[in-house]
């Protein structure tokens, strides 16, 4: 959870917000909400930060810089947070219940858990000491890393070392914190962690080591970007019980004496190398789950037969359709976007329906099914607010209901049709019902803040309702309410099985309604346990070894369920009788806190208690140019033309980051330059959709490499007004641009290099409209399919004439049968009005367009000027027509080649063709060209951190009449 | 005593309600308890010490945020016109009102909001109407018609059930030989009313007799719903209130009823739905709450 760039980007994009942010400030404390609807919470934040803060101020000797910015949010429809300390500390999180799937999460006080991991992270990133101090003020601030100033990299090293950290480290010791301050309620209890690594034990696996946990982790896993949490956890609560709490902190701590990088610092507390620890602990997980294993074993373990051998990765509800034997569920893994499918459980076959938009991770969608009509009601948008939609088994009529309807946990009523569900809203859980034709959602019942229902389930008759029950406290209940009391407005509920603190998971109704069977973590693993609602007695119907899950009963004495494997889950058959006894595990958590009770004493206790009343300032409406500070200025080297050019860069901002002005200020002391051409100037202010540039003697680092430049002679002031009218994440965007560029005194044209400019001044203006709906899979690492349609018009004004131009661009790629494999087709269309002669009024296209060194997309040949197999600029038109295909292939993904240090990940190629053809209305001038290439790529990371692309491209470009010519690139990328 | 200054206390009661706070009651859950027993499954052990209960997360108004969850109260802020009536800077000061406010904690007054019949006369495009037309918005400010509003005599006989009777009577032409009429008149509260200076000012008043003429105006005094509201004894309490009164004088509340968006929001059916919500009218009540 690092810098929550998505939730600033959507701020930046849904004006006008800017203006509705409110503050709240106290010694400590910045907290900022978006308007008045988070004004009830902000006072229960404050206090959980002020007394989270206090504790870590105590146990870290940990002392902040200044005031902590906590932005308080409602974008999410689940609880979300990140941190960052990068160039100043702040927190965001959002306000919504936490998504309990398969016991991922803790169930506690949801403010008090995420106030207390966050601010580890906080403490972990930002506590400074011996030369971190000295370069801090060196720098006047802790420097940000940016890739267009690579430079900065070592500064943020220097400034902020322990920051530099991987994921699971960070994540690690937030995760243990979090455990411990919430009295036992994280995740080193957590049932799925236990079960992770339990199964993959049991199936003889090794753990990941350090350097595959960085290279690969979650790119060919299921479980996707949560791997290093898994790990971390992990890693961090085996030291813990060996070696003691303490040593972590001592680890962790970044005090006097204490090494500035984080494996250093290790060797210096634990007395041994980090990878030597790494191994010892695998060898210990494996002698932990071995026993764990054993006690399983003591009684018979369940028997079952797989369905199919194909893991189906992630897994939503599922529903069996008894007349066509069909399951239909919602699944997600490694190679195709996640969707809904149809199985024959008679072959385990899979048919796709339909592609589902923003997947959760663990559990894809929220779905129902109604049979009567054949039609599936599902989710998209999990990770923000909620579509509601539909299609129909045979995958048509595939419509959204309504759009951010925030509704989930969905269930048909099998009389009237209408959908039952939960919405959150505002930090709130209301349960809701819509009635065909499922156009608008009615309030039946809404919960007090911190209780929230979830995995409904409608009896057969449609007078019973199950769900879980999650009080504030953690306490998870499983209940049944009165469906027609809830209509008149009644409440009426009834406990049927505490689980105690294992949650109770996907309980749903058996077909006489005599049942309810789902499963739980009680003895620490996910077995399948059965309810009668007559008798109130629950039984268990499994004894497994890894994990047993959204059980449905499908005939006499069978029931369907999906068994935890290291791959996803696999769908098995198995008996519905009861087992007669299961025996527990062990937790991790739990052999902790008996070896050294002494975490007991780690516990936050309440925010009302301890931290009293902070003393705060009013409330008032957030004004960004009181917050706008200097954060940090560094030396650096800029590339103009063939010289270098030392100078200073300085950044300010605001505490959202969402103003930010960045000045790089150098001078070209050597090279044929004339005198006034010597100094250098660039600044750049971003103001939430408005960026204002400016430019003298433009300078860029990249330049200090080639074969391109972007260093211009002259003057240049320029703005941009960029605002979204669909921002649909996590990846359906339309926005649109107005820009206008004033320069003055160029030499060669702003987008062309090798283009003499042939006059002094220039205005240039116009506008973009953007559309782009991109698809990728679990284990991509680019995008895979999807569309893209942009226009452009625009015109320069040279010596009071207007040369005005437009171009389209249509970019279309969809995913071949192989996993990770893709076919793009782009075509691009433009012209220019104005008179060929003057070269303002061409396109010019050529070349791969990287730079040998470089920070733009690796892949510069797919954009429209590019065109290998021909030098930069070479080819001019006054109108073009130009069509790539592109195939893209499979990566090679690499458990780790080097150290973790520096490492390889991935190599992926790509094959290309483009077709080019100029002026074609124009028998004088017309040209064709055809080009073939191809271009790989070699993704590398440096201290977990860094990461840098090596590429290497070969064209071959054909043109009638000529002979061919060919063209090279290698480039590095810095990231 | 006429009609329409039963009318217009009617109408500003009504203009009252529009508020930007809301919550939302349910009755309490009615839970039994009962944990299922669960036989030959050892339970894993999990250290468990709560740091957090129920006691300790104090909120602001989470009423308020409970009924915000209601699909009628966010259909209605959605609605343009109502938002805009929220921001005007005369609503803002008539709900920062502190007369107002006791107005709205009146139980009396929560008890007539919550009327049915009220509700439904609320509704009726005849009283929107009236609402909207000049000469009554003219007349609201007149301080004459103010004071006669005021005067504890008009109220005793809007209080009378025969002058009631009066009112509900469709033909006029038998008004005079109505025997509960001829009662009123012979009352000396509704004497000393006519007796009244300001009372025969507001008579005079070309705006008054416009609006007495006023199709829609006599329409909502037909209105059986109208006149059961007439007859509550908590309408009559309110109508009585020294602070209902000053509201009514306040210029600010009168450039409310005037404004258009106001209105609109009036007839809106998802607003008067709001308006029925029981949690709502809790939320009224509720002295904390600052609108």
């Amino acid at each position: 959870m690092r810098i929550a760039k998505w939730a600033l980007l959507f701020l930046f994009c849904v004006t006008p917000l800017q203006a509705q942010f409110y503050l709240r400030e106290s010694d400590n404390l910045r907290l900022l909400y978006f308007g008045q609807a988070q004004s009830y919470l902000v006072d229960h934040v404050a206090r959980t930060f002020e007394n989270a803060l206090k504790l870590y101020r105590d146990q870290f000797q940990y002392e902040p810089d200044g005031k902590m910015s906590v932005l308080v949010y409602d974008i999410k429809d689940y609880l979300n947070g990140a941190a960052g300390s990068i160039p100043k500390n702040n927190i965001t999180t959002a306000v919504a219940p936490q998504r309990f799937v398969f016991e991922t999460l803790p169930a506690t006080e949801r403010i008090n858990y995420i106030m207390n991991h966050e601010l580890a992270h906080i403490v972990t990133m930002d506590q400074a000491a011996g030369r971190d101090h000295l370069f801090r003020k060196i720098f006047m601030g802790k420097v940000m890393p940016t890739e267009s100033n690579p430079i900065s990299f070592g500064y943020a090293f220097l400034t902020s070392p322990r920051a530099m950290a991987p994921g699971w480290y960070l994540e690690g010791i937030a995760v243990f914190m979090e455990t411990w301050r919430t009295g036992g309620s994280g995740r080193l209890f957590g049932g799925y962690d236990e079960m992770m690594f339990r199964t993959r034990i049991a199936e003889n696996k090794a753990l990941l080591d350090r350097l595959g946990l960085d290279a690969v982790g979650g790119k060919t896993d299921f479980r996707g970007m949560a791997i290093p949490y898994f790990y971390g956890t992990r890693f961090f609560g085996y030291l813990g019980l060996k070696y003691g709490p303490e040593s972590l902190l001592q680890w962790v701590k970044r005090t006097s004496g204490s090494k500035a990088y984080f494996v250093s610092q290790f060797q210096k507390v634990f007395g041994l190398p980090i990878d030597a620890a790494w191994k010892d602990w695998g060898r210990w997980e494996k002698e932990f789950q071995q026993d764990n294993l054993k006690k399983i074993r003591e009684n018979p373990t369940t028997d079952f037969r797989p369905i199919t051998s194909q893991s189906i990765g992630g897994l939503s509800r599922a529903y069996f359709d008894s007349s066509t034997r069909e399951l239909y569920l919602g699944v997600n893994y490694p190679g195709q976007v996640a969707h809904l499918a149809a199985m024959d459980i008679a072959s385990g076959q899979l048919r796709k329906i339909a592609d589902v938009k923003g997947p959760s991770l663990h559990n894809v969608t929220s779905l129902a099914y109604d049979p009567g009509t054949r039609t599936l009601f599902y989710t998209a948008d999990n990770n923000d607010w909620r579509d509601l939609r539909s299609v129909g088994v045979d995958g048509k009529k595939s419509t959204t209901l309504i759009k951010d309807a925030r509704v989930g946990d969905l269930v048909v009523h099998p009389v009237d049709g209408a959908l039952w569900g939960v919405r959150h809203d505002n930090g709130f859980a209301t349960l809701v019902r819509i009635p065909r034709p499922y156009r608008h959602w009615n309030q039946i019942l809404t919960w007090p803040y911190g209780t929230s229902g979830f995995d409904l389930s409608m009896s057969p008759d449609g007078k019973s309702l199950a769900l879980v029950l999650n009080r504030l406290s953690g306490q998870q209940s499983l209940a049944v309410m009165d469906v027609e009391a809830l209509r008149q407005g009644q409440e009426k509920i009834k406990v049927i099985s505490d689980f105690d603190d294992s949650t109770p998971s996907a309980f749903t109704f058996s077909p006489d309604g005599a049942y309810l069977y789902g499963s739980s973590y009680y003895s620490g693993v996910a077995n399948i346990y059965r309810h009668h609602l007559a008798s109130g007695k629950t039984e268990p119907v499994t004894n497994t070894e890894t994990g047993m899950f959204c059980p449905i009963w499908i005939g006499a004495g069978s029931l369907l369920a999906f068994r935890y494997t290291d791959t996803g889950l696999i769908p098995v058959l198995l008996s519905d009788q009861p087992v007669d006894k299961i025996n527990s595990i062990r937790f991790l958590g739990q052999s902790i806190v008996e070896r050294h009770p002494s975490v007991k004493e780690w516990g936050s206790g309440s925010p009302t208690a301890k931290a009293g009343e902070p003393a705060f300032l009013h409330a008032s409406r957030y004004r960004w140019i009181k917050d706008f500070k200097f954060d940090y200025g560094y030396p650096t080297l800029e590339g103009y033309k063939n010289t270098a050019a030392p100078g200073i860069n300085f950044h300010l901002s605001d505490s959202l980051m969402l103003n930010r002005l960045d000045t790089t200020l150098s001078y070209s002391p050597a090279g044929q330059l004339l005198s006034r051409e010597r100094i250098h100037w660039k600044s750049e202010f971003n103001h939430w959709e408005w960026k204002l540039k400016g430019a003298y003697n433009y300078s860029d680092f990249y330049d200090l490499f080639g074969p391109r430049k972007t260093s211009r002679k002259g003057l240049y002031v320029g703005g941009e007004y960029q605002k979204y009218l669909i921002f649909d994440e996590p990846n359906r965007y339309l926005d649109y641009t107005f820009y206008a560029d004033y320069y003055r005194g160029l030499d060669k044209l702003p987008e062309y290099q090798n283009i003499d400019a042939g006059f002094d001044k220039m205005l240039s203006f116009g506008a973009r409209l953007d559309y782009r709906f991109f698809r990728r899979s679990l284990g991509s690492v680019e995008d895979e399919k999807g569309y893209r349609v942009r226009l452009s018009f625009g015109s320069q004004m040279v010596d009071r004439n207007l040369y005005p131009r437009l171009t389209a661009h249509l970019d279309y790629g969809f995913q071949l049968p192989i996993p990770h494999s893709s076919v793009w087709i782009r075509n691009s269309v433009g012209k220019s009005y104005g008179k060929r002669q003057y070269p303002f009024a061409n396109f010019y296209f050529g070349g791969f367009g990287n730079n040998w060194v470089d920070h733009l997309d690796e892949k510069r040949y797919r954009d429209y000027l590019r065109f290998p197999g021909r030098e930069i600029d070479d080819v001019a038109g006054n109108h073009f027509d130009r069509f790539q295909l592109e195939w893209s292939l499979p990566p090679i993904l690499l458990h780790g080649a080097g150290s973790p240090l520096f490492f390889l990940n991935w190599i992926k190629p790509s094959l290309f063709a483009t077709a080019l053809c100029v002026d074609f209305t124009d028998s004088a001038f017309r040209r064709s060209l055809l080009n073939t290439g191809g271009q790989v790529d070699f993704h590398t990371m440096a201290v977990s951190h860094y990461q840098f692309t090596f590429s290497a491209g070969l064209a071959r470009a054909y043109e009638k009449g000529a002979p061919p010519t060919n063209g090279w690139m290698v480039s590095m990328r810095i990231q | 005593m006429s009609r329409k200054q039963i009318y217009f206390a009617f109408f500003t009661v009504l203009a009252l309600l529009v508020v930007g706070c809301l919550a939302y009651f349910f009755p309490g859950p009615t839970e039994e308890g009962t944990a299922g027993t669960m036989g030959g499954v050892q339970r894993a052990e999990r250290y468990r010490s709560t740091q957090v209960t129920d006691k300790d997360v104090l909120l602001q108004n989470p009423e308020v945020q409970t009924l915000l969850q209601n699909d009628q109260v966010q259909t209605a802020l959605k609605n343009k016109e109502f938002r805009q009536v929220l921001s005007n800077p005369g609503f803002v000061s008539v709900c920062s009102n502190p007369n107002f406010q006791s107005v709205l904690a009146n139980p009396n007054f929560q008890s007539v909001l919550a009327n049915p019949n009220f509700q439904s006369a609320f509704a009726n495009p005849g009283f929107q109407s009236v609402l909207a037309n000049p000469q009554f918005q003219s007349l609201l400010a007149n301080p004459n018609f103010q004071s006669v509003l005021a005067n504890p005599n008009f109220q005793s006989v809007l209080a009378n059930p025969n002058f009631q009777s009066v009112l509900a009577n469709p033909n006029n032409n038998s008004v005079s030989a109505n025997p509960n009429f001829q009662s009123v008149l012979a009352n000396p509260n509704f004497q000393s009313v006519l007796a009244n200076p300001n009372f025969q000012s507001v008579l005079a008043n070309p705006g008054f007799q416009s609006v007495l003429a006023n199709p829609n105006f006599q329409s909502v005094l037909a209105n059986p719903n109208f006149q059961s509201v007439l007859a509550n004894p908590n309408f009559q309490s309110v109508l009585a209130n020294p602070n209902f009164q000053s509201v009514l004088a306040n210029p600010n509340f009168q450039s409310v009823l005037a404004n258009p968006n106001f209105q609109s929001v009036l007839a809106n059916p998802n607003f008067q739905s709001v308006l029925a919500n029981p949690g709502f009218q809790s939320v009224l009540a509720n002295p904390n709450i600052v609108i």
